[in-house]
């Protein structure tokens, strides 16, 4: 888990777009890898948190910074 | 794999919008999505337009929303609709419907296949969830 590398997504783009960012992310990333979604809409964190269930990842942890939502999501299913 | 199948007939931003929307969430998760474009909505899949919409609100309204939009971050549908088109989703347009608009199958984008009322009927068929805009 050392090696694990982790991806920033910094938007304020609807979840959708966040979404198709993660997958661009997850298809080239390897398992543990972690991405850190930083948005300022609320309802990602519940999208994002059913996404995780619906793909087999894993929403780690939430939290707020600067008035935006920071979630983190660790891939531990291999894309595709 | 669940797969999600959604009839377009409408060209106006809203319901394109929210094509874009479902198509690419449900790409996300991995489901297998096919789009099929029919009626007047033909014309955002042509090269002409290339998924750019205009509100079904009027000019002033429709202005409104998207100066909202962008103001909020919001992506533009013609960006939406190339990331959809990255993505997976399968769109199907109607020849019928392309060519009571005017249109050729040389007119449309690529990545977009021609198709008719069985294709669609087929994969709603077999679809987990079918969605009409």
């Amino acid at each position: 888990m050392s090696n694990a590398k982790t991806f920033i997504i910094d938007s304020n783009d609807v979840c959708s777009v966040t979404l198709s960012n993660i997958v661009k992310i997850w298809s080239n990333a390897s398992i543990n890898d972690v991405i850190v979604v930083k948005t300022s809409w609320k309802a990602s964190v519940k999208e994002l948190e059913r996404w995780c269930q619906e793909t087999n990842n894993v929403m780690e942890n939430v939290s707020t910074e600067n008035g935006k939502y920071v979630i983190r999501i660790r891939l531990t299913t291999p894309f595709g | 794999m669940s797969k999600l199948t959604i009839l377009l007939a409408n060209s106006s931003m809203e319901n394109f919008y929210h094509a874009l929307v479902l198509a690419t969430d449900a790409r996300a998760m991995r489901w297998e999505v096919f789009v099929f474009v029919t009626s007047e909505a033909v014309i955002l899949f042509t090269k002409k337009r290339n998924g750019k919409t205009k509100s079904s609100l009027g000019y002033l309204a429709g202005f409104f929303v998207k100066f909202r939009l962008r103001k909020l971050g919001v992506s533009k549908t013609e960006e939406m609709l190339r990331k959809a088109v990255e993505m997976g989703v399968k769109f199907f347009v109607d020849e019928i419907g392309l060519k009571l608009a005017g249109y050729t199958p040389d007119d449309i984008i690529d990545k977009v296949e021609l198709s008719g009322g069985v294709s669609f009927l087929q994969e709603a068929r077999e679809s987990d969830v079918v969605v009409s805009l």
